[in-house]
């Protein structure tokens, strides 16, 4: 009786036993996500993962948040909040200060993961495969050109391993820059020479995919701030003689638009669109007095417009609010989208890269050749031609001056020249008192300082000296 | 007269028999002679105390004419009787005198056999061979010390599995006949339990002693119930009437300070706002506001998992309360799912705390188990009881402001000090406004009295077959500010239980279904109690908003520009449960329960043209439509059976079950603008652009085995095995199945003979001890797959597809390690009840979102971290019936607990990310700041130590770890006086703890327009001057010091209360008045909440210490009819 009763008692557990099962607890990812390897199984998915780098960097504003930061730092702009206060003032701080550092590493890993899928691939087209590494490379060395012109030597970040990547510690400037100048050339050498759309084979008209010119273009900057002149003038000189795809826009109203001949690089506005066109234009145009991080031009800035300067009257607009007078970017000129003005966010363009020539061939002692291009700027704003000294110095303080008016408010253009010519003490420690901060000497305030909570999760991280 | 004797049998025992048999057969013999001699009467009147056995059968002798056969050493046993009876017939006065002596007897003719050799408890065999007692059948009526017949209570015969339950008029019987001897335990929740011995007499009278104590009240266990004399684990019950006299709709606020070791801070006043939860402290390490580990309970409601987590669109937010972060998983901000519970539905929330009790539910336990059982039908006549209640709800306390001469004073002086002039383009308050101009603004925008109705009408009853409760409610709560806003539910709920007449086969179904509606702000207005005093009006005269206009500029955000944007929330609720089980053999049942929920919120969001103020109010864009939608779906399927079993005296309960689960979730949302007019904005469609902005789902599998094996010998040492194994679907493969288990065991100490002897008091005594190992599976889905997600846009007409984090495929269970003691000790009867537990919670292999350097592309991982956490703490309770006089009786009890938290392990924190964070040998709550050393009297700046006495302090060197945030010891004191019908209960609350004070709440004094607390005046304004604050200066070395104060001690204050939680005062109409006009019971009630704190803290209320709506003051007045 008993034996028979145990027996029975370990039939219906043994029942419930067998109910339960491995199968039942084994999930798939949800319709809402992909796993990575899916991803990189085809064309189109992958070239989706590319080109969400493009939509994130319009919607966060990098375009914005450079130009905003930047133009506070040096002496484009006027900052009224206390949100902005301390760029504005050069009382940047380790515990406070947002750089570009949290999001730009969040792009290199993107591209990062993007050439490992690629590489790892079975399912992507070559063609595919190549464009993608090439554009991701282009990535990859864009954000950390822009880390190491904020914060100095920076972690090289080349792979998605984040048991690596977390203990990693800073970089020499020097080895960085290599890095960024081998991605560049592979991706000039990689990419189409055409702007392709999301088939990657199809030639668009649109310029919103990093081509090999936008590479080239890139790595004439990169060129000229490395002081390698010769390449700088090359590579600018490879862009410039495209005249079939770039010609200066003779209107400067239409440098900024979606149909720009000037535009070199531009991120579409991704769809669905929400009720702005570009973030330059929400947030640089004023329509009441500034306040929060809403800013207005410096008079520094709007004093070294020469008379006549069209690009004083068309890309800078005059208002007042409680009686006192603003004056603001007005290089976008919608602040929110409307249907008979429709523009792109520039990142790269024409302009630049005849500036980068012309210093560049200043600098080797080509005057004439560097006279040229330095014209070619002033003529399209409605200047008279370089009527200055001709040497060397005078010629490279012109066009530095011209860097000054022409890209205003762009990507940070104005804060990087004031570092990289050495110029930085000299003009800050007059400006930053005028703001009503100080300026130290040591001149440490020409970099960021790396977020303290980074510093905090990565031991091998130091701190910029000065913070 | 002849008797057959047994041949005895080759054992001593038996041999003994023999002699007594003779000793008896010769007294026999004496004692009939004697009878002879003497009169009989029939009835005997005794009243004695405390007197030899001897000397009673003695008596009975004398008055009866029965005569007693026994042997000598019934002489020699120290019983002593004690009777008092008043012509009490023979048969009677013997059970009286024998029932509690381990004797058995029997009436022969006229002689009372007593076999001093053989005791009677669960023995079977007669000395006197009168063939095996005949099984007979046996009736009964349960009756109270007030002869009210008393239903449902549950007979059974000890031993075995028969069991009948007592119908409207208190009578049971038993189907099959019950062997005479047998011992039937009756019971019923609220007396105590009886047991009685089946005699030839197969009717019987039962009457039950309310109980003492609540020792052998049901505790529910999950998977078992058993009593809290039983229990070898922890397990604390807040009954539904406690629970029901708080006028609170969130069933967990009324849960705050009655459980020890359970914390709950309610952090809003606004109604459906959630609340924190802490069970026996934070296991895990905190997350900072990144999705990470959770540190919710388990909650489990009829048996069917509830999810803690909001519905509230992560997408649109919840306004005023909050908008839930990590994408569902984590409890926190948003519309509080337990809102969607009715508390006048729940009979009892059981809290499950250590490992004993945990273990069962494996993964899932190791923040503690929350069971929430609702009402059911009880046997008897039907009932209909109607109870509604209203009152009203205000702000308790208000902050001192500045007046407007001291707010204008302090401005200007921020001014001069920072040597700037007044600013006219920046300055409105000074330059713009009127400055003779005063508004009490917590009057304007929390000052109203918010209303709170709730009416719940019951019908119930049912036969000892069927029973049935059908609960409708009606709740409507509004809050304190400007505006129609509030929340309303209705709600249904039923239970029907089933038991064949053999008794072997169960049903049972339940269901809830609440619907709720509710409105907040999308602002809490109290974020705005700190406008200037005098800034503008709200409204122009012509009604419309005002925005204060200067030379062409608005000077001001208006506050009640938040009530252009309308904000609604839709919230349904399922839950539902089946259970069913059937004997199917003697000692063997098996069940099946099935359970099933659905919540689903719909969200609704309007904003209309002057929510936002001029220019932008102009623009299409600034009237909006967004909905959002979230569903929540769960079902449960348990198999399980359960064997129980007895030999001797010890009683074996085995239990073997498997759960397979699944939760889905999903959220979609979308947005409209562009519309061209304030009336069509509901209408998204009407719209021109809507968009999709977001969608997700997500799917969670869990299945395990469980087990439970248990041991009770003789009602004294109990052990308690439980197990689970664990497969869930939120691991890698090969890491998804995890074993978990622990072991409790009691020693019930009471019941041996030399305490019983030398401790006559104590009434009651156990120790218990548990060990075992819970685990923690509340990540979010989908962690360990490496994916990429839609971010909503497209580009270039192609998707765009971002990857969703950085993954780590091989995290697995964390392990929580519980150890714990228990004292449990009743004195007079149980009168007094003590408990008293120390626990230690070891959690190692933690789950959590590990800090990443952003180098990496993201700020976290889910991974597991080495380090080990420990919580431990002392928890005691008492209750106690301090009076019970006549028709008085005061009960109260009360629970402290002392909880402590460290970090006891951290292998390599050095090179951590968490090194600034926590220290090894520190509690989890410990604060890295600076060290505030008052203002310097001569600079008038705050000052801070600093090692190089720079007097600006380094980050790194300059800070220490300070000691805990938060509660240092935590509790709660029930008061109960019942005076005829009148009953008070009054609960006050307490808590110690270290709080964050007003300073990091306000900005900087006289720096903005905001006005400021009145302590911020005692500043310093001249050299030489000893003040608490520095000195008002808008100047950047002010503004730094200030920063740096933000980041010190200096915040750090006793925020320690104690407070008078709730108050109920209740008064019954006699049931003489009330039955004569056909009545059950009618009575009338008082119910307050909140009601009076006494506090150091200065600022609106020291539990929810951020500048948003307190907890509220509430009354309300109300009646409970019953037909």
């Amino acid at each position: 009786m008993k034996i028979l009763s145990t027996k029975k008692y370990m039939f219906f557990a043994g029942l419930i036993c067998i109910t339960s099962c491995k199968k039942f607890v084994q999930i798939g990812p949800p319709v809402t996500l992909l796993a990575t390897s899916s991803v990189f199984n085809n064309n189109g998915s992958a070239t989706s993962a590319q080109t969400a780098i493009y939509t994130q960097m319009y919607d966060n504003a990098e375009s914005y948040n450079l130009a905003l930061q930047t133009g506070l730092l040096s002496d484009e702009f006027v900052g009224y909040s206390t949100t902005v206060k301390p760029f504005y003032q050069n009382r940047m701080s380790a515990q406070k200060t947002q750089g570009p550092w949290v999001r730009a590493y969040n792009y290199i890993y993107q591209a990062n993961s993007i050439i490992e899928g690629a590489q790892a691939s079975q399912g992507m087209s070559n063609i595919v495969k190549q464009q993608l590494i090439g554009e991701s490379k282009f990535v990859r060395a864009f954000w950390h050109f822009y880390l190491a012109n904020c914060y100095g030597n920076i972690p090289l970040v080349t792979s998605t391993s984040f048991s690596v990547n977390a203990l990693l510690s800073r970089t020499p400037l020097a080895k960085v820059y290599q890095q960024i100048v081998a991605d560049l050339t592979d991706s000039k050498n990689v990419l189409n020479s055409s702007y392709i759309d999301f088939t990657d084979t199809t030639v668009t008209n649109e310029r919103t995919r990093p081509n090999k010119w936008v590479a080239t273009a890139f790595l004439a900057r990169v060129y000229l701030y490395l002081g390698k002149y010769d390449s700088a003038e090359t590579a600018a000189s490879m862009v410039i003689e495209h005249g079939d795809i770039y010609i200066l826009e003779p209107d400067l109203n239409n440098v900024f638009v979606t149909s720009s001949k000037e535009a070199i690089w531009q991120l579409q506005t991704p769809q669905p669109e929400s009720i702005i066109d570009t973030w330059d234009g929400y947030f640089f145009i004023l329509n009441r007095a500034p306040f929060g991080s809403l800013v207005s031009i410096s008079k520094q800035l709007l004093n070294s417009f020469e008379t006549n300067d069209r690009r004083r009257t068309n890309w800078i607009h005059d208002t007042v609010f409680v009686g006192r007078p603003y004056a603001y970017p007005y290089k976008y000129q919608s602040q929110f989208l409307s249907p008979s003005r429709r523009e792109y966010q520039m990142v790269l363009r024409l302009a630049e890269q005849y500036l980068i020539r012309a210093e560049s061939r200043a600098r080797l002692g080509n005057l004439t050749g560097a006279m040229n291009d330095l014209d070619t700027v002033r003529r399209r704003a409605g200047l008279a031609d370089y009527s200055g000294a001709l040497d060397t110095d005078s010629l490279v303080n012109a066009i530095l001056h011209e860097r000054q008016i022409e890209l205003f408010s762009e990507w940070g253009n104005r804060w990087f020249d004031l570092i990289r010519t050495g110029k930085a003490n000299a003009i800050m420690s007059i400006v930053t008192p005028q703001k009503g901060g100080s300026w130290n000497s040591d001149g440490h305030q020409q970099l960021y300082p790396i977020p303290q909570s980074e510093i905090l999760k990565d031991y091998n991280l130091t701190q910029n000296i000065g913070y | 007269m002849k008797y057959i004797f047994h041949e005895p049998a080759a054992n001593c025992r038996w041999r003994k028999c023999l002699l007594v048999m003779k000793l008896t057969l010769i007294l026999l013999i004496a004692f009939v002679l004697h009878a002879g001699a003497r009169g009989t009467a029939q009835t005997v009147t005794l009243s004695v105390s405390n007197i030899s056995l001897e000397k009673v059968c003695q008596e009975i002798e004398k008055q009866s004419g029965y005569y007693f056969v026994y042997a000598s050493d019934l002489k020699k046993a120290s019983y002593q009787v004690s009777i008092k009876v008043d012509h009490g017939s023979i048969e009677e006065v013997l059970h009286m005198v024998f029932d509690r002596l381990p004797f058995r007897w029997q009436v022969i003719n006229k002689v009372v056999v007593v076999n001093t050799a053989k005791q009677t408890v669960g023995e079977r065999h007669d000395i006197l061979d009168l063939g095996p007692d005949k099984p007979i059948a046996v009736e009964g009526v349960v009756f109270n010390l007030n002869d009210q017949p008393v239903s449902g209570a549950t007979v059974i015969v000890k031993g075995t599995s028969k069991s009948t339950v007592t119908d409207v008029l208190g009578k049971f019987s038993f189907t099959a006949p019950v062997p005479v001897n047998s011992i039937l335990i009756i019971s019923h929740i609220g007396y105590s339990t009886q047991e009685i011995i089946v005699k030839n007499e197969g009717n019987l009278r039962v009457r039950l002693e309310i109980a003492a104590s609540t020792l052998d009240a049901t505790v529910v266990k999950g998977y078992y119930n058993t009593s809290q004399r039983l229990n070898t684990g922890n397990v604390s019950t807040v009954k539904g009437e406690d629970i029901q006299k708080q006028p609170v709709t969130d069933p967990l606020l009324a849960l705050a300070g009655r459980v020890p070791g359970l914390y709950i801070q309610q952090t809003s006043g606004i109604p459906g706002s959630y609340s924190s939860i802490y069970l026996r402290g934070q296991n895990s390490l905190p997350g900072k506001g990144k999705p990470g580990t959770l540190n919710d309970p388990l909650f489990i409601v009829d048996g069917v998992p509830y999810s803690s987590a909001s519905l509230t669109s992560s997408d649109i937010g919840g306004g005023a309360v909050g908008t839930p972060v990590g994408g569902g998983y984590v409890r926190g901000q948003g519309l509080s799912p337990f809102d969607n519970l009715n508390p006048a539905d729940i009979e009892s929330i059981d809290v499950l705390k250590d490992a004993d009790a945990t273990a069962i539910y494996g993964s899932r336990g190791s923040n503690g188990v929350i069971l929430i059982t609702t009402k059911k039908g009880k046997v008897g006549q039907t009932k209909v009881d109607v109870n509604f209640r209203t009152g009203g709800s205000k702000v308790a306390k208000k902050i001192h402001l500045l007046n407007t001469s001291q707010y204008l004073q302090m401005r200007h002086e921020a001014i001069q000090n920072a040597q700037a002039p007044v600013d006219s383009g920046y300055d409105f308050d000074l330059v713009a406004w009127d400055t003779t101009r005063y508004t009490d603004w917590q009057r304007l925008l929390i000052g109203n009295t918010a209303r709170f109705t709730d009416a719940q009408v019951s019908v119930s009853g049912g036969n000892t077959n069927t029973q049935f409760l059908v609960n409708g409610g009606y709740s409507r709560q509004t809050t304190v500010f400007p505006g129609e806003y509030g929340s309303r539910k209705g709600s249904v709920h039923f239970n029907v239980n089933h038991i064949s007449s053999d008794q072997k086969f169960r049903v049972q179904l339940s269901g809830g279904y609440v619907i709720g509606n509710n409105s907040v702000p999308n602002v809490d207005f109290t974020s705005n109690v700190m406008l200037a005093p005098n800034a503008p009006a709200p409204f122009s005269a012509d009604g419309s908003l005002n925005w204060e206009f200067y030379k062409g500029t608005i000077t001001w955000s208006n506050p009640f520009s938040g009530i252009n944007i309308q904000a609604n929330s839709n919230s349904t609720n399922l839950i539902s449960n089946l259970t069913t089980s059937y004997q199917i053999m003697k000692d063997v049942q098996i069940k099946i329960s099935g359970g099933y929920n659905i919540s689903e919120m719909n969200q609704i969001q309007l904003f209309y043209a002057n929510a936002v103020p001029p220019p932008g109010n102009s623009e299409p864009s600034s009237r909006k439509n967004n909905m959002a939608t979230g569903v929540g779906k769960s079902w449960i399927l348990e198999p399980q059976l359960d064997c129980h079993k007895q030999i001797s005296k010890l009683t074996m309960d085995f239990l073997i079950g498997s759960t397979f689960q699944k939760d889905m979730r999903s959220a979609i949302s979308t947005t409209s603008y562009g519309y061209t007019s304030d009336a069509l904005v509901p209408n998204p469609l009407l719209a021109s652009t809507q968009n999709l902005s977001s969608y997700s789902t997500s799917e969670y599998k869990y299945n395990a085995i469980y087990g439970r094996l248990s041991w009770n010998w003789d009602n004294k040492f109990l052990l308690n095995l439980t197990g689970r194994r664990d497969g869930s679907s939120r691991f890698g493969p090969d890491r998804q199945f995890g074993n978990f288990g622990a072991v409790g065991a009691g020693w019930i100490f009471s019941s041996e003979n030399f305490i019983q002897r030398n401790l006559p008091a104590l009434s009651f005594g156990k120790i218990r001890g548990s060990y075992g190992i819970t685990g923690n599976d509340q990540i979010g889905d989908y962690q360990f797959l490496s994916t990429y997600s839609g971010n909503g846009y497209t580009y270039q007409g192609g998707s765009a597809l971002y990857p969703t984090g950085v993954t780590n495929p091989y995290f697995a269970w964390e392990q929580d390690k519980k150890i714990e003691g228990g004292l449990e000790l009743g004195f007079f009867k149980d009168r007094i009840l003590l408990t008293t537990s120390y626990y230690r919670n070891r959690t190692g292999n933690q789950l959590i979102a590990y800090s990443l350097p952003s180098i990496t592309g993201y700020s976290s991982v889910q991974a597991n971290l080495p380090a080990l956490i420990q919580n431990t703490g002392w928890e005691f309770s008492l209750t106690s019936t301090n009076f019970r006089i006549r028709d008085f009786t005061w009960n109260c009890s009360i629970n402290l607990s002392i909880p402590n938290s460290k970090l006891v392990a951290y292998p390599g924190i050095k090179n951590s990310p968490y090194r600034y964070t926590f220290a090894v040998g520190r509690s989890l709550f410990t604060r890295f700041v600076y060290h505030f050393t008052g203002v310097d009297p001569q600079t008038g700046i705050y000052t801070f130590a600093s090692k190089n006495g720079l007097g600006t302090p380094s980050f790194l060197t300059d800070q220490y770890f300070t000691k805990p945030i938060g509660q240092t010891l935590h509790g709660g004191l029930q008061n109960t006086f019942l005076y005829k019908g009148w009953n008070l209960d009054i609960f006050i609350q307490f808590v110690k703890q270290t709080g964050v004070n007003y300073l990091a709440y306000f900005g900087r004094p006289g720096a903005a327009f905001i006005n400021m607390p009145t302590e911020i005046l005692n500043r310093w304004k001249k050299p030489g001057d000893l003040a608490a604050m520095q000195k008002f200066s808008n100047s950047v070395d002010a503004g730094d010091a200030y920063a740096t104060m933000q980041g010190s001690d200096a915040l750090f204050c006793d925020a320690s209360f104690i407070r008078i939680k709730s108050l109920a005062l209740s008064y019954q109409i006699s049931p003489k008045w009330v039955k004569s006009v056909r009545l059950q019971k009618t009575s009338f009630f008082i119910q307050c909440e909140n009601i009076f704190t006494i506090t150091k803290f200065r600022l609106l209320d020291p539990e929810s210490p951020s500048l948003g709506l307190p907890p509220l003051r509430t009354i309300t007045a109300g009646i409970n009819i019953g037909l």
